[in-house]
């Protein structure tokens, strides 16, 4: 039987049907069926069992702290806008001066601690108490 | 069975348990890619666990102009790549012009005594190829694409993609061959 050329030996074990049928047997055929034989073995590593559930979860605490982080953007907003309002109708109706407000700077200080403090335990402090567990 | 379309719309309506189903699916196709290019055991699998976040992330996008293999495994080859680039530039290595001299450390395989372990010699040798070898030889033999799918993850044209199979796979070949004599009495 004709010696057959690398290319014509790798096709065969490709199963591209170059070859009419004939099984080839030397050294280079054998090495061929060996080599291929090993490269569609699975490595013997793997991924961890649970692998599929901490991807899940990954996604959904991420999911969580972004719709975490829209609330407070969408609270801030709100939360602007009124007392834009209350101070605009103030001084429109009630004809009084801002500035002349007694504690105005603790009213609008307080939300916005409160805002802050929120956001800061969703962005800093909850995901190093899951990254302890 | 695992009904591709189905999932897809599922995942999309934000159904967490079938996007676990498909991330279950797809685990080995991404692990085999990320391993055979990164091969820093313990990066591994964060780069799998990002590789399925950015399918999750850009799912809506997917087109279905190609199997959702080929594009989940373009990502895995694409987040390996990258994260190579940035951390480890040493196995990211250009085209060798004499890829049939290529040296491989293992040159004396005596270590590994019986025939079993081919595969782990084996193994062995396409962990030291360039990674472009390694890429279309995962893809190919491991992962089951066609020429054409690998052109598709890589970008490599089909016929670089054939060239890189014929001879990577003549270059172990001749390495087998010499393991193998110098193993059987």
């Amino acid at each position: 039987m004709k010696e057959m050329s690398d290319d014509e030996l790798q096709q065969w074990l490709d199963g591209k049907p170059s070859l009419n049928g004939n099984i080839p047997l030397n050294d280079d055929a054998e090495a061929y069926r060996n080599l291929f034989e090993a490269l569609g073995k699975e490595p013997e590593t793997g991924l961890s069992y649970n692998f599929a559930a901490k991807v899940t979860r990954k996604i959904a605490t991420e999911q969580k702290r972004n719709n975490e982080l829209r609330l407070n953007i969408i609270v801030a907003v709100i939360f602007i806008t009124v007392i834009s309002a209350v101070f605009g109708l103030f001084t429109v109706f009630a004809k009084v001066n801002i500035t002349s407000v007694p504690y105005k700077w603790l009213l609008i200080l307080i939300p916005v601690i409160f805002i802050a403090i929120q956001y800061f335990d969703q962005q800093l402090v909850k995901p190093n108490i899951f990254k302890r567990r | 069975m695992f009904n591709e379309k189905e999932v897809i719309t599922k995942v999309l309506n934000g159904d967490v348990r079938a996007f676990e189903a498909l991330v279950k699916q797809y685990e080995r196709l991404v692990f085999y890619v990320v391993h055979r290019l990164v091969k820093d055991e313990g990066a591994v699998e964060d780069i799998c666990q990002e590789v399925f976040i950015k399918v999750h992330k850009s799912l809506a996008r997917f087109n279905h102009q190609s199997k959702l293999s080929t594009w989940i495994a373009r990502i895995a080859y694409l987040t390996a790549i990258n994260y190579l680039r940035k951390y480890n530039r040493a196995q990211l290595s250009d085209y060798p012009e004499d890829i049939e001299n290529y040296h491989f450390t293992t040159e004396t395989p005596e270590h590994l005594l019986n025939k079993k372990e081919t595969a782990n010699y084996v193994e062995q040798l396409i962990l030291q190829l360039p990674e472009k070898y390694r890429t279309v030889l995962t893809l190919y033999h491991l992962n089951e694409f066609s020429c054409l799918e690998i052109e598709d993850i890589t970008g490599m044209p089909e016929g670089t993609i054939k060239n890189y199979l014929f001879r990577a796979r003549k270059l172990l070949k001749e390495k087998i061959q010499v393991y193998l004599k110098n193993e059987l009495p």
